[in-house]
């Protein structure tokens, strides 16, 4: 019995021990935090600051962390000498100011966590606006970690505030003078015939009219385009370091802002996605062979996808996951693979170019803002084109294909379903089909006149509009929580194999849907309803009878330029601050340290302290040109100079509006 | 109507063109060539990556007892560190894209410890490997 006993009293203490020990664990959740006791009394040690700086020394406290800075926003008076007390809550960071801080390639500063760092006295000597930069690659995000520091009086954001009303009235004063068929100044009549320009034009036009040409530019785009999707799957975790992320979203997407303006299309030349379709379904690489008999399924293109709707709104869609896009290769990867194959599969059933025209996201802000290009692809003189009745340019001749985006080249006179492909070039037996240089925008106003119901391209050109702007407020902004919320609070890279990281707490997703909510609000809603009230307004000072809808699609159009303009900045923006990425991603495509081609550099941003000028000068040019285009719109549209003023005056206070939050952005 | 196709060469050298881009599927296995750390003898490439990514790469080394061993440890994300305390080996801290050189000669057989030394992910201190010294 007293062995019984024994056992138990055993037991119980067994027992005993196994709830204390349970009770500790379980207690120890709670102390977890002071296991990290170091960092907190790195805190305390951070803001007791000894003081002894001289008396005229300004300290201020930063806390680095992914990805943002604490306070985001810093302001100090002109002549203030700044001593920066920093540390760092999450993991190693580094720090640099737009033109006060030296070259980061010569002296780097580096935030280690659990170390204060002080740097200073800075003496910030010149006002404006610039920007805290971390310096050290600290996760996906890194690229995009800024503050700003304001130095007042802000003499650069009054002075530009100023200079767009000045501007904006300025080009008012200018279109009230009744200018017509002109876009500032320059006759939008007037037009260069490329292909007849003595000197190139002759070497030109023997180089579109060869057969091996769009291979020849597209090969190499082919080639690039494998290695994206290889270094994609297979490379360095970290988006800045990987070929697929530096040269799509840094080298890429600039360049292509640019050709926008100075080349149309011409992306869509050289685009590789729907190449291998085509020839699959020509049976070609470069040669003509059957255009009447495509080796494909020939399936009828839906007449209700045959516009732009599809493409605007997987443009959008796209625009929602940026935050992940342009910093997860295997994202990207994984994304032009499933465009590559969509491309390909729909070349094969829906021949021809029914992909590009409807479905692809590039294809559809590319094709829409190539309207303000000053590159066309047009016939020397339509009348010839009426008159011929062969039209080889739409059945194909043994010298090129018939249109493959769908559309009759003798008589187009818009951008925004050309893809450049110069096949009426090689098929017009009459030489009657060119490269046109004009002014920007001059196919703008009887694109409007016809745009009874197309509201797929006002809403690309809202999409557009509003992310070109709110975009540089996300990705060059201080405000660290909105990049936080479209990056569903993942703090990792990854490529194929570590996949597995990108996925979400609950909290991030749930912020994601107030992110996608904003973005989406915003493009789709909130923008076109100030635009159509100010359209409304507009036919009412124009007192004219033409439907409130027509206006508002017909000044859609108008923001054309200004999209072209403002994206061209944040295209400017990310080339000074990032030119580094992409050359140092030829050497190195998987980011694994090579050196292929014998040169590297480090991320050393290229005076980036002038980019609130540049930013903010590009936006006044924008908007000059959309009130300019408002008012040849208008001039079509409602007939007579008087009412186009009046239209396009309460419709100009919108474009200065947004101007100046351009402004207000960039620079105050 | 069908046309006859002209410069049947161009189509196939074209061709052969378009099938070479698959050629850069392998591009990744120039991995040992490009890198002269992974040529060297006795030369070790480790890469330094967060915890969640693989840690070092690789996370175990087998080396000789009494061969002398040169360590190249490469940063390639975020900011890392690399230490020893039994073989005495301190690299400080390695910025991503900076390569850190140590050379060693392991005098005893064992399984040495080394470990990251910089907070770089929640999980840091996980992010370890081991040495493996091995007699003759």
């Amino acid at each position: 019995m007293s062995r019984v006993n024994i056992i138990r009293k055993q037991m119980s203490g067994i027992k005993k021990i196994c709830l204390f020990v349970l009770l500790m664990l379980s207690l120890s959740v709670f102390f977890l935090p002071v296991i990290n006791a170091d960092e907190s009394s790195i805190e305390d040690e951070w803001l007791n600051d000894p003081h002894n700086h001289p008396d005229d020394i300004r300290v201020i406290y930063i806390k680095a962390y992914q990805f943002g800075f604490d306070p985001e926003i810093i302001e100090v008076n002109k002549g203030d000498r700044v001593i920066f007390r920093i540390i760092s809550e999450d993991v190693t960071h580094g720090f640099f100011i737009d033109g006060y801080t030296p070259s980061p390639v010569d002296q780097k500063i580096v935030i280690e966590p659990g170390k204060i760092i002080e740097i200073g006295p800075i003496t910030f000597d010149k006002p404006g606006k610039f920007k805290i930069r971390c310096s050290v690659t600290c996760g996906p995000l890194h690229p995009f970690m800024v503050g700003d520091i304001k130095v007042n009086p802000n003499f650069t954001y009054y002075s530009y505030l100023v200079g767009t009303l000045f501007v904006g009235m300025l080009t008012l004063v200018y279109v009230r003078r009744g200018p017509e068929n002109k876009m500032l100044g320059i006759s939008l009549e007037k037009e260069i015939d490329l292909l007849r320009v003595r000197g190139i034009g002759p070497i030109l036009k023997r180089i579109l009219q060869w057969r091996g040409f769009h291979f020849a530019v597209l090969w190499p785009s082919l080639l690039i385009f494998a290695v994206v999707i290889v270094a994609g799957f297979v490379g360095n975790p970290v988006g800045n370091k990987n070929f697929s992320i530096a040269v799509v979203w840094i080298l890429w997407f600039a360049l292509v802002e640019f050709m926008i303006l100075l080349a149309g299309r011409t992306w869509c030349t050289v685009c590789p996605l729907p190449a291998i379709g085509e020839w699959i379904a020509r049976r070609r690489l470069c040669g003509v062979h059957n255009v009447r008999k495509w080796f494909a399924l020939k399936l009828k293109w839906p007449k209700r996808l045959n516009n732009m709707w599809l493409g605007a709104l997987l443009f959008l869609t796209m625009s929602l996951i940026i935050p992940w896009l342009v910093t997860r290769p295997v994202v990207s990867g994984l994304l032009f693979v499933v465009l590559i194959a969509v491309g390909t599969i729909l070349y094969i059933t829906h021949p021809p170019r029914n992909f590009c025209r409807s479905v692809c996201p590039a294809g559809a802000y590319i094709g829409h803002d190539s309207n303000a290009s000053i590159y066309s692809v047009r016939a020397r003189d339509k009348s010839i084109c009426d008159k011929h009745k062969a039209k080889e340019c739409i059945r194909g001749s043994p010298e090129g294909y018939g249109c493959p985006w769908k559309l009759y080249p003798g008589g187009h006179d818009e951008n925004t379903y050309c893809g450049q492909c110069y096949e009426c070039l090689k098929s017009c037996p009459l030489d009657n089909m060119t490269v046109k240089i004009r002014m920007i925008g001059k196919d703008l106003a009887h694109m409007a006149a016809k745009a009874k119901n197309k509201f797929d391209e006002a809403w690309m050109g809202f999409i557009r509009f509003t992310l070109g702007v709110f975009y540089i407020l996300v990705f060059f902004g201080p405000y660290s929580w909105i990049r936080d919320w479209g990056n569903m609070g993942v703090n990792f890279g990854a490529n194929l194999a570590s996949i597995g990281l990108l996925t979400p707490g609950v909290e991030g997703v749930v912020n994601w849907f107030k992110w996608a909510i904003m973005v989406a609000g915003v493009a789709l809603v909130a923008y076109p309803a100030v635009f159509y009230t100010f359209s409304w307004f507009s036919k009412k000072v124009a007192k004219t009878d033409q439907p409130t809808k027509h206006i508002f699609l017909a000044f859609s159009y108008a923001l054309i330029p200004y999209i072209v303009f403002i994206w061209a900045a944040f295209a400017v923006a990310i080339l000074l601050v990032f030119w580094a990425y992409p050359i140092t991603a030829f050497s190195d495509p998987f980011g694994w340290g090579w050196n292929l081609l014998g040169f590297k550099f480090k991320w050393d941003p290229f005076i980036p302290q002038s980019l609130p000028y540049v930013l903010a000068s590009l936006s006044i040019i924008g908007m000059a040109l959309a009130i300019n285009s408002t008012y040849n719109i208008a001039r079509k549209m409602l007939g007579g100079h008087d009412k186009a003023f009046r239209a396009t005056s309460v419709m100009a206070l919108l474009h200065i509006l947004v101007a100046i939050a351009f402004v207000w952005v960039v620079a105050g | 109507m069908i046309y006859m196709n002209r410069g049947i060469f161009w189509e196939i050298v074209a061709l052969v063109l378009t099938i070479a881009v698959i050629g850069t599927v392998s591009l990744p296995l120039l991995d040992n060539y490009v890198m002269p750390e992974k040529r060297e003898p006795n030369t070790i490439l480790i890469r330094a990556y967060i915890q969640e990514s693989g840690g070092f790469d690789p996370g175990v080394i087998r080396v000789k007892k009494g061969e002398t061993v040169k360590l190249v440890v490469e940063g390639m994300d975020v900011v890392h560190g690399f230490k020893s305390e039994a073989l005495g080996i301190d690299l400080g801290p390695i910025e991503p894209g900076e390569k850190k050189v140590v050379e060693f000669t392991p005098k005893e057989e064992g399984v040495y410890m080394f470990e990251c030394t910089v907070v770089c992910s929640p999980i840091h201190h996980y992010m370890r490997g081991i040495i493996i010294v091995e007699g003759e």
